[in-house]
């Protein structure tokens, strides 16, 4: 239980090896990450007050410094720069066994010479706590987690979903201020990782501390998170809770990011006349609903800005040919889900994927090759300034 | 088709029945050395010479004589040697394991030009051969008084560290850094990190390491000739060649008797061990 406080926290990798690379001609950077003269930046600029009990999620793509910011919060890797604070205490040069923190690794790191019970017991043995205490906390984590029956077991004869409970249970059994995870469902089948998340879920419930969970999966961003994190190359991009940055994505990356299917983007020219704003794109013309409307102008959309729309594929309708600010096009695959059908569709302004519920499906067969038109729901579009890829919705 | 296989299965067959003859053989020879200790030990000192291969006949057979005599040669009492010996060897392969592993720990985990200068020393010294620095060390190791056999396991630690650091730094890079990082969060430092989880985790390549420096330090002869002021102090194999006496005459009953005990621990312990040298030797070399 505790307040973490991030400012402007900074995470610099010294560039050794540019010079050697720049003589053999390979200096040309491999990431969109920030190069300065001190190095590669890594994490840049993170700011976020997280509240005692909260779980915040950090959610992003490889290399977008997730990880590293975790690090630095458990006190694995070195600040460059800014403060990290827990309780309002400064923690920068605080070594990582005194920050009174927990870890969850992705891959378990649980010590192989110990049995179940040695690997529970052993943060509180070195807390010097009275041998009773120590056997109540390890089994009333094991009975949280269901790993009783396998207190005497090693770690090698555990299974991966057994192993990633033993993890979690070493990292509650000593009521931590800030539990940490680092992407701790990543190395579990499909089955499991669903089945480990309504698990955490519980979890949650029924132990109070702060959670910072990191992530590339965003569907475990979204259930999981009372905040989610969206970060792209070490800079935070957004912070809201699931339904906000699902709603009003600040940027276009954000808005890519969140959602499955993907949502489907097109270019368009913005017309702003007489409090009459529209978007025209070839084969496509619709007027935008006015409360979207007014969130454009208030956000500085003015008349014959390039933008790029942006609509969710459960946002669009199968729509009569021809009908008023309708997308005509020609089928190109169905993926059926069981619920929901995914099309994806061709059009002028190129694809769509579109989520039509199987119950919807009626009549209609969605072969290859068949015309197919569709409109947005009303005030799903999204808009996005094409220069700098911020929303104009928001 | 079926012909041919069978054929080919055949010709196999004779490839390996040939190479199982050509290996017994060569088992024979190796073995032949040790057999021939074991055999003479047991034979009257002029048997020896002319009956070297012959099992002992009830004629030739000297009981435990040649052990009561080479136990008992000369002024200076064998056990003695025997506890000397054992002194040096556990406290040079204790130093070793304790040492090497830390280093090794450290070497592997610090990414630094000073770690990699001593790493490649390490790798160096292994190729350099001992008759090469015989004297300059002795001479050292006279002036810092590590001529004794409480010091000389410091000795056997510079000698020792090239492989024993070689094979550990190979173990240590296989173990997850994760495992590591975990310890520092629940509230090791570094000294702990390595007796609570690193130490236990390098038990195979301890053993193996353990094993094989074991049977160097207990059967060198060279090094504690060259270093110890041998009238006060003599391991096994120092007090064996004294059995060799002036004028070229050599008790060889005896000295197959004092070979074949100071064989024996040596041969037992790697009996009980040897799975762990394979599995030390293989996990230092693949997984490093």
């Amino acid at each position: 239980m505790a307040e973490v406080t991030l400012r402007h926290i900074q995470k610099v990798y010294p560039n050794a090896e540019r010079g050697s690379k720049a003589r053999k001609g390979k200096g040309r950077p491999t990431t969109n990450l920030k190069v300065t003269d001190e190095g590669v930046v890594a994490v840049d600029d993170f700011n976020l007050d997280i509240a005692d009990r909260e779980f915040v999620v950090l959610v992003g793509p490889s290399g977008c410094g997730k990880s590293t910011t975790l690090r630095m919060v458990a006190g694995l890797e070195e600040i460059s720069g800014g403060e990290l604070s827990i309780d309002g205490r400064l923690m920068n040069d605080v070594p990582a066994k005194d920050r009174d923190i927990a870890m969850v690794f992705q891959s378990y790191a649980l010590y192989p010479h110990m049995s179940v019970y040695d690997n529970l017991a052993f943060p509180l043995k070195l807390r010097k706590l009275p041998a009773s205490e120590i056997d109540e906390k390890v089994r009333e984590a094991a009975q949280i987690l269901g790993i009783t029956e396998y207190l005497h077991r090693k770690p090698k004869a555990l299974s991966g979903g057994q192993r990633q409970r033993v993890a979690i249970g070493r990292a509650i059994v000593r009521n931590p201020k800030v539990l940490l995870m680092d992407e701790p469902l990543s190395n579990l089948d499909a089955k499991l990782r669903n089945q480990m998340r309504a698990e955490l879920i519980k979890l949650r419930q029924s132990i109070n501390t702060t959670f910072i969970y990191v992530t590339h999966d965003q569907t475990e961003a979204m259930t999981l998170g009372d905040r989610i994190v969206i970060m792209k190359d070490g800079v935070v991009q957004q912070v809201g809770t699931p339904q906000e940055v699902f709603d009003r994505p600040q940027n276009i990356f954000v808005a890519g990011f969140i959602g499955v299917p993907q949502m489907n983007f097109f270019d368009a020219t913005l017309s702003v006349k007489a409090g009459r704003v529209s978007l025209a794109a070839p084969g496509y013309d619709a007027v935008v609903p006015a409360d979207v409307a007014s969130r454009i102008e208030g956000n500085g959309g003015a008349d014959g800005q390039d933008v790029t729309v942006g609509v969710r594929p459960e946002q669009l309708v199968i729509s009569k040919s021809g009908e008023e600010g309708s997308l005509s096009g020609f089928v190109e695959v169905t993926e059926l889900m069981g619920s929901t059908v995914h099309v994806h569709a061709t059009t002028e302004l190129g694809p769509f994927v579109l989520v039509v519920p199987t119950v919807d499906l009626g009549d209609a067969s969605y072969l290859p090759g068949t015309p197919l038109s569709f409109r947005c729901a009303p005030g799903a579009l999204h808009v996005f300034d094409r220069a700098t890829g911020e929303s104009l919705t928001r | 088709m079926a012909g041919s296989n069978s054929t080919a299965l055949k010709g196999e067959r004779r490839t390996q029945r040939l190479l199982s003859a050509l290996l017994a053989v060569v088992c024979v020879i190796w073995v032949l050395p040790v057999v021939s200790v074991i055999v003479n030990a047991f034979k009257l000192n002029t048997y020896v010479k002319t009956e070297t291969f012959a099992l002992p006949t009830a004629e030739s057979f000297a009981g435990l004589s040649n052990f009561v005599t080479g136990m008992t040669f000369g002024n200076y009492p064998f056990w003695k040697c025997i506890a000397y010996s054992s002194l040096i060897t556990i406290a040079s392969t204790a130093l070793i394991l304790l040492f090497c592993s830390m280093a090794a720990w450290y070497i592997a985990r610090v990414d630094s030009l000073f770690c990699k200068v001593v790493y490649f020393l390490c790798i160096f010294s292994m190729v350099v051969p001992f008759q090469m620095v015989m004297f300059t060390l002795s001479k050292t190791a006279d002036m810092l008084r590590l001529n004794t056999p409480i010091t000389i396991p410091i000795v056997y630690l510079g000698f020792g560290a090239g492989l024993a650091i070689f094979m550990f730094v190979g173990f240590v890079k296989s173990i997850p850094l994760e495992i590591e990082e975990a310890a520092a969060i629940d509230g090791c430092g570094p000294l702990r990190t390595f007796f609570l989880v690193v130490l236990p985790m390098l038990r195979p390549t301890l053993i193996s390491v353990g094993i094989l420096e074991i049977m160097w330090v207990w059967n060198d002869y060279l090094l504690p000739y060259l270093v110890l002021d041998i009238n006060t102090y003599r391991t096994i194999p120092i007090h064996i060649q004294y059995l060799k006496g002036s004028y070229g005459t050599v008790d060889l009953g005896a000295t197959m008797a004092l070979v074949l005990l100071a064989i024996i621990p040596v041969v037992v312990f790697y009996l009980c061990a040897q799975k762990y040298i394979i599995k030390g030797v293989a996990a230092g070399a693949v997984k490093g």
